[in-house]
């Protein structure tokens, strides 16, 4: 961290505290208790290090403890003017995140975790620009800009590499910006080539164009870096009433459904334990990639046969064939065999492009949307596992690290099923095989515990309920104080992270996204690249062989 | 401006005696005893009375017009009544610096008592500290004298708001949580 400078503002003195409370600082008489946010960075000059800290809760103090029944009588200024900062006093409450050594024998190790607090009448100046860069790391270089911290002009960066390497999640309530921050990460991910997105964009609002809070359309990643950008579609008809084609129309095969899917989908279809499982009895029977074509078949007496058979209970094999009826009736699943839709996602996320998928007017249909993301996830990691498995014996490549975006992810990650779907296992196995989960969510609470204890870096804008406070806290330190933080965000554009690819969690105020300024920062960031500057001569030119 | 001598002292302040009649400073008033190495003090007490203390003054103006009548007619009353003020010490000068603390040893008797000038009393006022002596003296009219001092001192400097603020904010930490003394005195700050 840069030296304390005239660009520091003293804001007061340690008075007292313990780590496992916070530091309290008393502060100085000229600065308002107003004037301090929960939430800012400070930094704390001690004696061998500075810290750096958060400020977790603001309170007013006073020396005199009569004060409150015995008033006096501040209609005077000048009597409130002296009383202001002398008998009574405003105090902080700064929560050290990390230390950095002041003396010789600690140079160069960079931020460490506070593992001590600051000495008594120790100097508490509020965060510059400059701490900022030194903290988090300055733009570029796999650093990408999210936003800036509380009441200040600093770029905060993430580190990219440390975010692909594990599944990260975005949480917040309905309309507190999730879907502008997770296009903000996928632009990271995209611009620092750390990894490959695949997006499962159930609103249509990540491919093209989609819309804000004042229903102002903004600009989709295709839009914005169409060279890097395929669009896959469910539901062409619905991308080209929106004004462009897609890259690639997705389709299943009967023989593309597993019982695994029909797990997943126990809840939407309604189905019974007993009527879920009987799906594994019928794959036994029929063969794998056979069973759901050769079940939907059958008609009547038929099922009763078959279920006496395999013994299932004839009424749970009548009710799974009935809900199947549904799936048939989605417009993307075909009775033939049809072209691989995964095979042609991989090949594109190996040609370095990020895939968007679209599910059209699907997308307001959970079953469809669990039924293709666990289709094509387990597919897709299937042959990662793979590939990762022939690099470690020598046989090919390390796969490059895949970031696979779900929304509404409680769906897949309940407790009841994250033991039994492919985003279980992928959120909890991590980054053993280079692909790892963004996951979007307004109900933290309901997904597994398990899973979310495995959360790498989590984006967490406002939450009302306490479950969901306290689920997306569990296991962070000083998660206490951070609630009293994380309950005070404001509903729009702010946003709290912590985790692996932050130093220390902050609040951040979160970068601008949908005016044309902001996206030529976002493209004069891409053609700082070769890279970028090879995608925008396509661009002109087409693809170069 | 030299205005007495000093004719009762000890440790903890001193007593003078004007040299003319009425003529004292004022209370709240920064005075010093000596020429070298002062003693400063802070006029406390404020008193006339009658040079032997076995003969109490008795009325004169009953059939006057004016009290100025009263010592026109009556002169040999200037060399039988005295003014005298008793100070608080509060500090003294090594001759190199102020020490806003007791002396070793108290003023010596008949030292000449002045009232500081403008410089030298903004000088000594800089700090406050010796203001925690005046509010632990136990004396009744101690607010006053405090209330005194800082309006007194607040006209000689440049920006008299500021420096009552100042006095003010030191007067609230000495006192620590009485909030209603502080208000006592603020109140004759103002």
């Amino acid at each position: 961290m840069s030296e304390i400078g005239p660009e520091n503002y003293q804001l007061g003195t340690v008075v007292s505290g313990s780590l496992s409370e916070g530091v309290k600082v008393r502060l100085s008489t000229e600065y308002s208790v107003e004037n301090v946010k929960v939430g800012s960075n400070v930094v704390i000059q001690g004696k061998h290090h500075r810290f750096f800290g958060v400020v977790t809760d603001v309170s007013l103090g006073s020396s005199d403890l009569t004060l409150q029944y015995d008033l006096p009588d501040v209609s005077d200024s000048f009597m409130a003017e002296v009383l202001a900062g002398t008998t009574v006093y405003g105090t902080i409450t700064v929560e050290p995140m990390l230390t950095i050594g002041i003396d010789s024998s600690s140079d160069g190790f960079g931020p460490m975790p506070a593992k001590t607090v600051p000495e008594h009448f120790s100097s508490t100046f509020d965060a510059s620009d400059d701490d900022i860069y030194h903290i988090f790391g300055p733009e570029g270089d796999g650093h990408f800009w999210i936003g800036s911290p509380l009441d200040m002009e600093a770029k905060l960066c993430l580190d990219i590499e440390e975010l692909v390497k594990r599944s990260n999640g975005v949480f917040g309530k309905s309309g507190t910006g999730k879907t502008f921050l997770t296009r903000l990460l996928l632009i990271g991910i995209l611009q620092s080539g750390k990894a490959s997105n695949l997006i499962f964009d159930m609103h249509n609002e990540y491919g093209w164009q989609g819309t804000s809070e004042s229903s102002t359309a903004v600009k989709g990643l295709k839009q914005l870096f169409s060279a890097q950008v395929a669009v896959f579609s469910l539901d062409a008809e619905s991308s080209k009433r929106r004004g462009f084609h897609p890259d690639f129309q997705v389709e299943f095969g009967y023989s593309d459904i597993d019982p695994e899917d029909i797990q997943l989908l126990r809840e939407t279809l309604d189905l019974s334990n007993v009527a879920a499982d009987a799906a594994y009895a019928l794959e036994s029977r029929f063969g794998r990639g056979k069973w759901f074509g050769e079940f939907v078949k059958l008609r009547g007496e038929d099922i009763n046969n078959l279920a006496t058979e395999i013994n299932v209970a004839s009424s749970a094999l009548s009710a799974l064939r009935r809900r199947l009826e549904r799936l048939i009736r989605f417009d993307f699943v075909s009775q033939n065999d049809v072209a691989d839709s995964a095979d042609s996602i991989i090949k594109t996320l190996r040609n370095g492009k990020h895939v968007v998928l679209e599910f059209g007017k699907h997308g307001n249909n959970p079953t469809a949307y669990m039924l293709v993301a666990n289709i094509l996830t387990r597919r897709i990691y299937e042959r990662y596992q793979s590939q990762k498995e022939e690099s470690l014996g020598g046989g090919a490549e390390v796969p490059p690290y895949l970031v696979i975006t779900i929304e509404e992810a409680h769906r897949f990650l309940g407790s009841s099923m994250a033991s039994q779907t492919i985003f279980g296992t992928i959120a909890r196995e991590m980054r053993k095989y280079n692909v790892t989960l963004l996951v979007v969510d307004q109900r933290p609470s309901d997904i597994d515990e398990e899973v979310m204890s495995q959360i790498g870096t989590k984006v967490v804008c406002l939450l009302d309920s306490g479950r969901d406070i306290d689920s997306v806290l569990s296991g962070v330190s000083g998660n206490r104080k951070l609630r009293s933080v994380l309950a005070r965000l404001d509903s729009r554009q702010q946003a709290i992270i912590f985790g692996h690819s932050v130093p220390m969690p902050v609040v951040i105020r979160t970068r601008d996204y949908g005016s044309a300024e902001s996206y030529s920062e976002f493209m004069t960031t891409n053609e700082r690249t070769v890279e970028g500057l090879q995608n925008k001569l396509e661009d002109l030119y087409g693809p170069s062989d | 401006m030299k205005i007495g001598e000093i004719i009762e002292s000890d440790t903890n302040g001193f007593t003078a005696r004007c040299y003319k009649l009425y003529e004292g400073p004022d209370l709240g008033c920064l005075i010093k005893a000596g020429t070298d190495n002062s003693v400063y003090g802070i006029v406390a007490h404020v008193a006339t009375l009658g040079l032997d203390p076995s003969r109490r003054p008795i009325t004169r103006g009953e059939n006057l017009e004016s009290e100025d009548e009263v010592y026109l007619r009556n002169p040999q009353l200037t060399r039988l009544l005295t003014t005298e003020i008793k100070a608080i010490t509060v500090g003294f000068s090594d001759g190199m610096e102020f020490k806003h603390y007791l002396p070793a040893s108290p003023p010596r008797l008949h030292s000449f008592v002045s009232i500081c000038g403008n410089d030298e009393w903004i000088s000594f006022s800089d700090r406050l500290y010796f203001l925690k002596s005046v509010i632990s003296s136990g004396l009744p009219q101690g607010d006053d004298i405090i209330g005194s001092f800082v309006r007194q001192t607040s006209e000689l400097v440049s920006d008299p708001v500021s420096y009552k603020l100042k006095a003010a904010r030191s007067i609230a930490k000495f006192l620590g949580g009485d909030t209603n003394r502080l208000e006592s005195i603020v109140r004759r700050i103002r």
